[in-house]
């Protein structure tokens, strides 16, 4: 990093950083408002080398990133209607689209931005934490999941707007609430009126790896992804996406 | 008398309070990641002189000079992880080196509702920010301490050639709460013993930074604000005030 930046060119630099600040922000108000399944065109790139990294692998391509978040959209959807029948005198007369998302909360809270924005104003880069918590429906019944973990993000100007090109979404606790976060996991008891979600399958990533395993008292020491630097052009600097 | 800027230095200005935020983002990056040393030699001050006067403060007190800092900031957290790794050495065989350094611990720090102010003489700048972070240190048969905690940060950065460089940082821990007990189940103890006071060491200067149980004392006076240049009395290092109730400050 070596150029230097007049006044108005820093202004447009901060510009640039508020709206990659905002993006993450309504990305993170989305999915409390369970709109996952809008998120692809909402706030992706429409590049072929879109990529999709979770911790058990990569979503590689607008198609498969497309399947992840169909597959988030799937998962509300069945919960919706497994939970609606479960309490039918609560949700009598209620619409499928009325019902989407009930009885779900999903906080993922971004903070602590390290954002770097390419000398040639072409890419950018940020890496944020995440402290929320999340909750699933299981055969016995919605649970609460802490998580902690990191969005690391390229970002690529499109049409003059910011577009999410490569993602890492990553965790490092996923445990549920009330709970260790080691041994193994705690599950209630099945009851058969949530005995859908037993057959229930995540998409899974069409390039499977380790990305990153989850905290265990047996994992070595890992570090969060590597934090942005700053840097000319893509070409100058590391790639978060596979 | 509050100072004009001109729209030339209110963009510079803005830009300021961008990097001094990142700088301190980056500081719970390397913290959170046990690149304590890296973190020394990036972020905080060079100049000789400013080094002399680099102070890292704990709820304990503070440890002074950039030497004292490296003692405690690296040598001392280096003993706390090899005390951890020494378990699992003596239970499986685990090799006492770099490599296995941190086997089953983990730690994130956070940095976040920021505030930020650049004195008007541009020399200096004032961050407060809440950190929500949680540690885990493994265990070899499988099981783990873990912990959340929350806590201010009080930083007084200075401007050096290469930019904003942490001068004063104060971690001032509010509340230390394992992971996964029952809090109503709990006896009440007034002091609330924090867990991991351990973390504080023995602080060259001791003396009272922040203590959780009176921060309401303290919050409302050590919050930054806007300001003309640097002062003892306004820094957040050991000639400053943190850690003095109001009715010391100003007595009535």
């Amino acid at each position: 990093m070596g150029r230097t930046f007049d006044a108005e060119e820093l202004l447009g630099r901060w510009e640039d950083q508020r709206e990659i600040k905002n993006l993450m922000g309504r990305m993170s108000q989305d999915y409390t408002l369970k709109k996952e399944g809008g998120m692809f065109s909402k706030y992706w790139s429409s590049r072929d080398d879109v990529c999709l990294g979770i911790n058990t692998g990569w979503f590689t391509g607008p198609e498969h990133v497309k399947e992840y978040y169909a597959g988030q959209a799937e998962r509300i959807r069945l919960e919706s209607s497994v939970i609606a029948k479960a309490f039918p005198k609560n949700f009598e007369g209620k619409t499928e689209e009325e019902l989407y998302g009930v009885g779900m909360m999903t906080y993922r809270p971004v903070d602590t931005p390290v954002i770097e924005l390419a000398e040639d104003g072409k890419t950018a880069k940020g890496l944020w934490c995440i402290r929320g918590s999340y909750s699933i429906l299981t055969p016995g019944g919605p649970q609460g999941i802490w998580e902690w973990g990191w969005f690391a993000v390229d970002f690529i100007r499109e049409d003059e707007k910011w577009r999410i090109w490569h993602m890492q979404y990553l965790r490092e606790i996923d445990r549920p609430c009330g709970n260790q976060w080691t041994g193994p996991w705690h599950t209630y008891e099945e009851r058969p009126e949530f005995a859908a979600m037993k057959d229930y399958q995540e998409v899974q990533p069409n390039q499977p790896c380790t990305l990153r395993e989850t905290y265990s008292a047996e994992r070595p020491f890992a570090p969060s992804p590597r934090v942005p630097e700053p840097y000319g052009t893509f070409a100058d600097t590391f790639s978060y996406g596979i | 008398m509050k100072k004009e800027f001109t729209d030339e230095e209110k963009v510079l200005r803005l830009w300021d309070v961008e990097e001094v935020r990142k700088v301190l983002n980056r500081h719970s990056y390397y913290f959170s990641n046990e690149q304590r040393e890296e973190e020394l030699d990036a972020l905080w001050v060079k100049e000789p002189e400013n080094q002399k006067t680099a102070a890292f403060g704990v709820n304990t007190g503070y440890y002074v000079g950039m030497e004292e800092i490296r003692k405690f900031y690296v040598d001392y957290r280096r003993k706390q992880r090899m005390e951890v790794l020494e378990k699992y050495h003596e239970a499986k065989g685990t090799p006492l080196d770099d490599e296995h350094l941190g086997l089953g611990c983990a730690a994130m720090h956070t940095a976040t509702t920021p505030l930020v102010y650049i004195a008007e003489d541009g020399k200096t700048a004032q961050f407060q920010g809440y950190q929500a972070g949680f540690q885990s240190m493994g265990k070899p048969d499988g099981t783990a301490d873990s912990f959340m905690e929350l806590g201010l940060i009080h930083c007084d950065l200075i401007r050096e050639k290469d930019g904003w460089k942490i001068w004063h940082l104060e971690l001032e821990r509010d509340h230390t709460f394992p992971v996964g007990e029952n809090y109503a189940a709990k006896e009440a103890d007034p002091s609330w013993p924090d867990p991991l006071s351990a973390d504080f060491g023995e602080p060259t200067d001791k003396r009272t930074v922040y203590d959780p149980f009176f921060g309401w004392e303290y919050m409302f006076q050590d919050m930054p604000r806007p300001y003309e240049t640097m002062t003892d009395e306004r820094s957040y290092g050991p000639e400053g005030n943190l850690g003095k109730p109001y009715y010391i400050r100003d007595p009535r």
